[in-house]
């Protein structure tokens, strides 16, 4: 047996595949339960169980593989989503455990928290793991624009002998909605140890089973976008995000409401 | 609206104070009063008004004086507007541009009996998200008060038990310089300065007030110990006594008000030469003046004292002499103030004189300021082994204009600052803002620039800033910028703002263009 350095990531957080055609945002204004563990504010006005799962590679590559699944359940206190990610591949594998909470505090005040048990193994190395707190909020300031913020990460985890940081993250996002079928949102992601960058997204609705997102984002200049479709009570979504010098990252995701 | 010396900047712990006023819901009390009556920034009525109404406890009068200040009159107007209202829960959140991000969040939960608040910063270049945090829980139960996290304690004039930011030298001292600091609080500074983390209790009493604090500090985590500091403080309607005592310094303070009259000191004791501030307030409408004098020594001043100083730092050691004057006749206010200190350890001797008039005519504000300062040539070690002179002299003359109408206003600023006696420098600064109100809305929009000699003579004029801010913008070299502020009331109580600044690194339009930007979410519910 010998001790070596893990050099940690996770930076590939838990993403839904219409969060990911929004501009890649993470606050989870349009309430998908894959995006609840990230932003666990947005559980707090589900009322049925839920179960969805993603798939997907970061700019094609197998490497870069990520596969999650959350389910939700509601309850008189709150509702709570559990949910598993991992990334990568057998020579080098995130995983990332999630528990969340999510609840209304106060008419238009949502709150939540996420506890995510982090888990790295790299064969022939070791195999390290910590944990990470995550808060969240969302307010309707008015009956057209919401604000919802998350701090990821914000007891400061780190992993491994050599205690690297996980990242820590700052998200705060605005969206406005001018009509039911239409919102536009602009997500601002501040990552303590880089520059931040701005995101923005656009969501349209023509039909009642069909749901269009696209979106952009500023600091690696990706253009995204989202179908999302619903057909006989499962959504099937597919997402795309190009980037300009890496190439194009895809993920396609499910989810099935399992009653009240 | 608040008239301030950009130079004289108000600390962001007196703007977080003034938010929290603001926010409450009881509407105007002697209690609420009394906590308008430290804020430093208002103008010399309004405080004589407001002790006045504290005494006679005719608030009504004061509500529909037209003598009040704008300021006074949008704070009493908030107050007023928010009485009744059950928010009990607000969040706030500030994210500045400004060479690096900063974030400040800010949520109070407030009931009759309970109180608690959290205030969380990360700043610029922080690897933390909560970096500096504050939190605590209050309740209150008849005459008793208990604080459990973090508070501040500050007693008297702060040589032993301070605020978090010092007490600021200059006209609004006139005001303030014979008051004394507030007793127990719950923390609600930015800095971290003067926080006390653990548990403390109130308790009135007939014989005065007692407070008593504990706190967990150390540098680290096998170095911690327990500080234990009391207080206890006496009034009635002309008397203020009180004792101060902490681990290795214990004070005695008073103030005293008789009639037109009003002395009060403080007088510390440790190691060495005890520390001393006294001073005496004349009112007699329509003057004021008031002299102080400090005789500080580090060894007599407590771990968390703050009070007015010149210097401060590690060798905090000086003597000083303060006097102001404020007058009133017909439209035009003339404030004087002059300071002359002596730093003990150092040798450095200096002086401080300060004049300005205000004048207002129908919508019009006139201002002129002229300010002198000097001080013994010293070399100040900055970073070492990098030493640098401090500046020995510096003048400044501010001129400035301001027209106001219900919905819009306008003002312009010049100033002209010289520095030094052998080599001089000097600068020119000019500064155009425009503002609107709407129903819904604010614009502001603002221009300055200056061609600047020096470093030393550099210029500073107000930002454009966001609720909750009172930064001001430095022209160190010849520069111009423009900046534009909105802010949107969303809902109730709940507003919006967003703000850019444009930098161009030289007075031509071609110049290379620094951004700077912030955005303001605040809600009640």
């Amino acid at each position: 047996m010998s001790a070596a350095y893990l050099w940690a990531a996770f930076e590939h957080p838990f993403l839904s595949p219409m969060n990911a055609g929004l501009g890649m945002s993470h606050i989870n204004f349009n309430r998908n339960i894959l995006g609840s563990i990230m932003d666990p504010s947005s559980l707090a006005m589900g009322n049925r169980i839920r179960f969805a799962g993603q798939t997907g590679r970061r700019f094609n590559l197998k490497p870069l593989s990520h596969q999650s699944f959350v389910g939700g359940i509601p309850s008189r206190w709150g509702s709570f989503a559990t949910g598993i990610q991992t990334f990568g591949i057998k020579q080098y594998k995130e995983s990332t455990f999630s528990i969340a909470f999510g609840r209304q505090i106060k008419k238009g005040f949502n709150g939540g928290v996420a506890i995510n048990a982090y888990s790295l193994s790299i064969p022939n190395y070791g195999s390290a793991s910590t944990f990470g707190i995550s808060l969240a909020w969302q307010v309707n300031l008015n009956d057209n624009i919401q604000w919802g913020t998350i701090l990821h990460n914000m007891n400061g985890p780190t992993i491994g002998k050599s205690e690297d940081s996980l990242p820590q993250l700052i998200l705060t996002a605005l969206s406005f909605h001018p009509t039911k079928r239409i919102s536009v949102q602009i997500e601002w992601e501040q990552d303590t140890v880089f520059e931040g960058q701005l995101k923005s997204g656009f969501s349209f609705q023509p039909k009642t089973w069909l749901t269009l997102h696209s979106g952009f984002v500023s600091g690696t200049g990706q253009v995204t976008g989202a179908i999302g479709v619903h057909f006989y009570k499962v959504n099937i979504n597919y997402a795309m995000a190009n980037h300009p010098h890496l190439g194009p990252s895809h993920w396609m995701g499910f989810t099935i409401p399992l009653g009240k | 609206m608040i008239s301030q010396d950009e130079e004289d900047g108000i600390h962001e712990d007196e703007i977080i104070l003034l938010d929290d006023i603001l926010s409450r819901s009881t509407g105007l009390t002697h209690q609420s009063l009394e906590d308008i009556l430290t804020l430093t920034f208002l103008e010399d009525e309004d405080y004589d008004l407001i002790r006045k109404s504290l005494e006679t406890r005719e608030l009504l009068l004061l509500k529909r004086s037209n003598e009040v200040s704008t300021v006074a009159k949008v704070i009493f107007r908030a107050l007023q507007r928010n009485k009744g209202i059950p928010h009990k829960i607000r969040i706030q959140q500030i994210v500045s541009m400004t060479d690096g991000m900063r974030y400040r969040w800010k949520g109070k939960m407030k009931t009759l009996t309970q109180e608690a608040s959290v205030l969380s910063i990360r700043n610029r270049y922080g690897l933390d998200i909560l970096g500096d945090h504050s939190i605590y829980i209050q309740h209150k139960t008849g005459n008793s008060r208990w604080i459990v996290g973090d508070h501040q304690m500050a007693f008297g004039f702060g040589l032993v038990l301070g605020k978090p930011f010092p007490e600021r030298k200059g006209w609004s001292t006139v005001n303030t310089g014979t008051s004394v600091q507030k007793g127990l609080k719950g923390y609600r500074s930015s800095t971290g300065m003067n926080r006390t983390r653990g548990i403390a209790v109130e308790q009135k009493t007939n014989y005065g007030t007692i407070v008593f604090s504990q706190d967990l500090a150390g540098e680290n985590k096998n170095e911690k110990r327990n500080y234990y500091r009391g207080a206890w403080q006496y009034n009635n309607a002309s008397t203020l006594i009180g004792t101060v005592i902490a681990s290795k310094t214990q004070s005695i303070y008073g103030s005293f008000d008789y009639g037109n009259i009003s002395p009060g000191g403080e007088i510390s004791f440790g190691v060495g030469s005890p520390s001393i501030i006294f001073g005496l307030n004349f009112r007699i409408r329509p003057f004021k003046y008031i002299i102080q004098y400090r005789d500080i020594h580090d060894k007599s001043i407590g771990k968390m004292g703050n009070p007015m100083v010149e210097w401060r730092g590690s060798d905090l050691s000086e003597k000083g002499l303060f006097q102001g004057a404020y007058i009133r006749t017909g439209k035009t206010r003339l404030m004087i103030y002059a300071d002359m200190f002596q730093h003990y350890t150092r040798e450095i001797n200096g002086y401080e004189l300060g004049i300005r008039t205000e004048t207002k005519i129908q919508k019009h504000k006139i201002v002129f300021q002229v300010k002198t300062e000097k001080k013994d040539e010293t070399n100040d070690v900055i970073y070492a082994p990098l030493v640098m002179p401090t500046l020995r002299k510096k003048d400044g003359i501010k001129l400035e204009h301001q027209y106001d109408k219900k919905t819009w206003r306008t003002q312009v600023k010049y100033q002209f600052i010289r520095t030094g006696e052998i080599e001089i420098h000097h600068s020119h600064g000019l500064d155009l803002r425009f503002q609107i109100y709407g129903k819904y809305y604010q614009l502001e929009l603002d221009w300055m620039g200056a061609e600047v000699d020096h470093f030393d003579s550099r210029v500073y004029f107000w930002d454009v800033n966001l609720p909750g801010e009172m930064l001001t913008r430095m022209l160190a070299h010849s520069s111009h910028s423009q900046g534009i502020k909105v802010l949107f009331d969303v809902s109730n109580e709940s507003k919006l703002g967003v703000k850019l600044r444009f930098n161009y690194s030289a007075l031509s339009f071609s110049s290379p263009i620094d951004i700077m930007g912030g955005l303001f979410i605040k809600v009640a519910l």
